[in-house]
């Protein structure tokens, strides 16, 4: 289980995550959802290692991050928003890169990128650099990266922005299998259709705190609000119709 | 009216391509702002070398104006001259290779500009403008600083023309000069750009780029030896027409009035050259501006070839990032540019002490005092050491692609820090020792015969020593920490560095030659053992503080602000 308790980010000043607490249990798919400047992405690189917390505590599994971040890394997975990778390699040499960083076998390794690229539909390209990637290709090593250690959270940071359709469809048949096999995904969006579709709860955070937690089979019950609604609810959504026709009042008496 | 101009898309597009030739895509934002500094230091560090070099010469010309016959002067003139116009060329032929990734529209300014409602040609107008503003600033300031020494050597009771006129010419040669070395580059640019296929345009336009730049280095001896050819060019050696320099001081002396037919063959070479090089500069952009699209360039496959696991180690920490290293610096046209043209730089100066020992001139048969000889080939490791040391080390140093770092930062573990960071020392100590002393050992046995082991070794600890030197504040894995440029001035560095190399080259030097001089080898032995348990025990340390400080990923400027607590 990954257990986030009273999270808690300052930037000098600046309370950009206060005391955010939430729960991925195992075979669970968590979405987490936010307006931009909520401070979703800053939970995001706490929680996979990248920021230091200014207080709180992030366990997996018992494991956690302050007192042990190299066995709390380990269990982690990480896909972030935009495809950061190093695009002079390939991606044959991007992964068996990640895949020694983590410490894999190399026998094991080489078979298992094979694998990976193969499945990824990345084989053809396997000996192009990835500065001739598209966004999807590139977002499709970062997937393959993040499985390449058999992790048990999968972090996925906007995973689908730059995915085909087809793509998308297996992103999605993925995350569900990779949930029922026991593992456990915190998945970051904007995409309340996507969080519908393959979350089974879903945590909104507002200006830096937990406004909400919402189990999302409830919603596709109609039993109470959708997602949409609550988000609107917690999050103070302005009625953005007025703003739309102002922009469009703008752009078009140029 | 100007601000109509600046504001116009062809004035706001020539400020952005301006910018961007400033910008190596490595720097953050303070980044830049910091190599802005670091610009202007070396202006200011040029023009320290025009006073300088008239301070040198000044004693010279001296003597030369009360001889009894004004043909040592005339002599001195002509050599002094060529000096005076190679000088800035090569200035701005590094500057133009080192910026050689922006000298034509690019892939990205293809798709960005392409879409806007902008005719073509103030893209391409625009992007010579850039290029011409940038090379006028270094040309100018280059030429500025060298004035002082045209007005020296133009003047005198031996001059058959005014000062002015003699410094008016220097400037219309000399900007001429620099204006071919641009051409020639980006000509040659142009060309690759133009001819090759489109996939192998990206490789061979980096390699190209590192070859100029090591090219350009290994001149910079023979440039500082121009003083030197004074015989030559008096006595209208044919070898002058393998110095483009020397083309330009022709046109020189024929503007003065010295109408001379070697003048002239001279000024001819050099005005063909110009057209040329104008020509094939002017159709490459010409070519490029018909087909915009060539320069979507294709991404470069990488090589097929299986990996030799007997290579590949039981360590995959030290392994990946190796590999990684090898690969970011065969394709990487910046890490491979500072590589080259530092180490390039080394190997000039290595050269340049060899020459001015007598080494040539030994090696032809000549009498050379042995004296002379042991100085030079025991000088020698010490440019080598220092400079290929330097370039290993600030080519790890800066990065690529800064944000995907991440990868290395959610994997960093304790127990794998030192095998990581021992791959970029395996690289810094392959360039400030192995090379090194390739390259010294066989000059040394040359001279010296056998006892030169003795001083290899030396060589090799004095390179171990470097490494530590070079190592001392090191936790970064290569080229995924952001760099920060310009943590001291310019003439800050300049001095620190000098008086470093020259204490301790004189320290090293000194032991050297005792190696090589001495008749028993035992105080040579014993040197080397020291320095070695000495190196042995720096390294030890180090690496245990390796495994305990963790990675650095943010470059820092050092936060030596002084607060005054006025408040207590």
């Amino acid at each position: 289980m990954l257990d986030v308790r009273a999270l808690t980010k300052r930037y000098g000043g600046l309370l950009a995550v206060d005391k955010v607490s939430f729960t991925v249990n195992r075979g669970e798919v968590v979405g987490y959802l936010g307006p931009n400047g909520s401070g979703k992405s800053t939970t995001v690189n706490m929680v996979v290692g990248l920021l230091e917390p200014s207080a709180g505590t992030i366990v997996i599994n018992g494991r956690s991050l302050s007192d042990d971040p190299v066995a709390y890394k380990r269990s982690i997975g990480y896909v972030p928003e935009e495809p950061y990778l190093y695009t002079h390699l390939s991606a044959t040499e991007y992964l068996t890169l990640v895949g020694r960083l983590r410490g894999l076998d190399q026998a094991k390794l080489d078979r298992r990128v094979a694998e990976l690229l193969r499945l990824f539909l990345l084989w053809d390209s396997r000996y192009s650099t990835m500065a001739a990637y598209s966004k999807g290709m590139r977002q499709r090593v970062l997937l393959a990266a993040a499985l390449l250690h058999n992790p048990d959270l999968l972090v996925l940071d906007e995973p689908f922005s730059g995915l085909d359709v087809n793509a998308s469809l297996l992103f999605r048949a993925l995350i569900g299998m990779f949930a029922a096999a026991g593992r456990m995904i915190l998945f970051s969006t904007h995409r309340f259709d996507m969080v519908e579709k393959v979350c089974s709860r879903a945590v909104i955070l507002s200006a830096g705190r937990l406004a909400a937690e919402h189990t999302v089979s409830a919603g596709r019950e109609g039993g109470a609000d959708s997602l949409e609604q609550l988000f609107a609810r917690v999050t103070a959504q302005e009625d953005y119709r007025p703003i739309a026709r102002q922009i469009l009042d703008v752009a078009m008496d140029a | 009216m100007i601000t109509r101009l600046r504001e116009s898309p062809t004035g706001l597009l020539t400020r952005h391509f301006f910018h961007a030739l400033f910008d190596f895509g490595v720097f953050t934002q303070e980044g830049a702002d910091s190599f802005v500094r670091v610009v202007l230091g070396l202006f200011s560090l040029l023009i320290c070398l025009g006073l300088f070099l008239v301070y040198m010469y000044a004693k010279k010309y001296a003597a030369l104006f009360h001889t009894v016959s004004g043909e040592p002067y005339m002599q001195a003139v002509l050599a002094d001259t060529t000096l005076a116009i190679a000088f800035p060329m090569w200035i701005v032929a590094l500057v133009a290779v080192l910026v050689s990734h922006s000298l034509f529209p690019d892939e990205t300014d293809f798709r960005v500009l392409m879409p806007l409602p902008l005719d073509r040609r103030i893209v391409f107008v625009a992007k010579l403008l850039a290029l011409t503003l940038f090379a006028f600033v270094f040309t100018i300031t280059a030429h500025l600083g060298l004035t002082p020494l045209a007005m020296l050597i133009s003047g005198g009771p031996w001059s058959t023309t005014a000062r002015p006129s003699g410094v008016l010419v220097f400037w219309m040669v000399g900007v001429a000069a620099s204006v071919f070395a641009l051409l020639a580059v980006v000509a040659l640019n142009g060309l690759l750009i133009v001819c090759l296929p489109r996939n192998k345009v990206h490789a061979v336009t980096a390699a190209m780029r590192s070859a100029m730049l090591g090219a350009l280095m290994l001149a910079l001896p023979l440039v500082m030896a121009l003083p030197a050819q004074s015989q030559r060019l008096a006595g209208h050696s044919r070898l002058m027409f393998l110095v483009p320099p020397a083309w330009f001081m022709g046109i020189d002396r024929l503007l003065l009035g010295h109408y001379d037919l070697y003048f002239f063959q001279l000024a001819e070479a050099a005005a063909i050259a110009f057209v040329v090089a104008a020509v094939v500069a002017a159709g490459s952009y010409v070519i490029l501006y018909r087909r915009f699209d060539r320069v979507m360039l294709h991404s470069f496959g990488v090589s097929r070839r299986r990996k030799r696991r007997w290579f590949a180690g039981a360590n995959p920490a030290r392994a990946a990032v190796r590999d990684f290293a090898a690969a970011t610096l065969r394709r990487s046209a910046l890490h491979q540019g500072v590589l080259i043209g530092l180490s390039a730089w080394g190997v000039a100066w290595a050269m340049s002490i060899l020459l001015r020992a007598g080494m040539v001139a030994w090696l032809r048969g000549f009498d050379v005092p042995r004296r002379h000889l042991l100085e030079g080939v025991a000088s020698m490791p010490f440019p080598l050491i220092a400079l290929l040391g330097i370039a290993a080390r600030a080519s790890l140093a800066l990065p690529i692609e800064p944000k995907a770092n991440w990868v290395f930062r959610v994997t960093e573990r304790d127990a794998i820090r030192p095998d990581q960071l021992r791959a970029a020392e395996r690289v810094i100590m392959c360039f400030a020792v192995c090379i090194p002393v390739a390259l010294t050992l066989p000059v040394q046995w040359m001279v010296v015969g056998p006892r030169a082991l003795l001083a290899s070794a030396m060589t090799g600890v004095f390179g171990l020593l470097w490494v530590e030197a070079l190592l001392h504040d090191w936790r970064r894995i290569p080229f995924t920490c952001s760099y920060m440029p310009g943590k001291h001035t310019v003439a800050q560095f300049t001095l620190v560095a000098m008086g470093m190399y020259m204490i301790v080259s004189t320290v090293g030097w000194g032991m050297e030659m005792a190696s090589l001089r001495q008749p028993s080898l035992a105080p040579g032995v014993v040197i080397v053992a020291v320095l070695a348990v000495f190196v042995l025990a720096l390294r030890r340390w180090r690496q245990a503080k390796w495994r305990e400080m963790s990675l650095t990923f943010d470059d820092e400027l050092p936060s030596d602000v002084q607060v005054f607590r006025l408040d207590r």
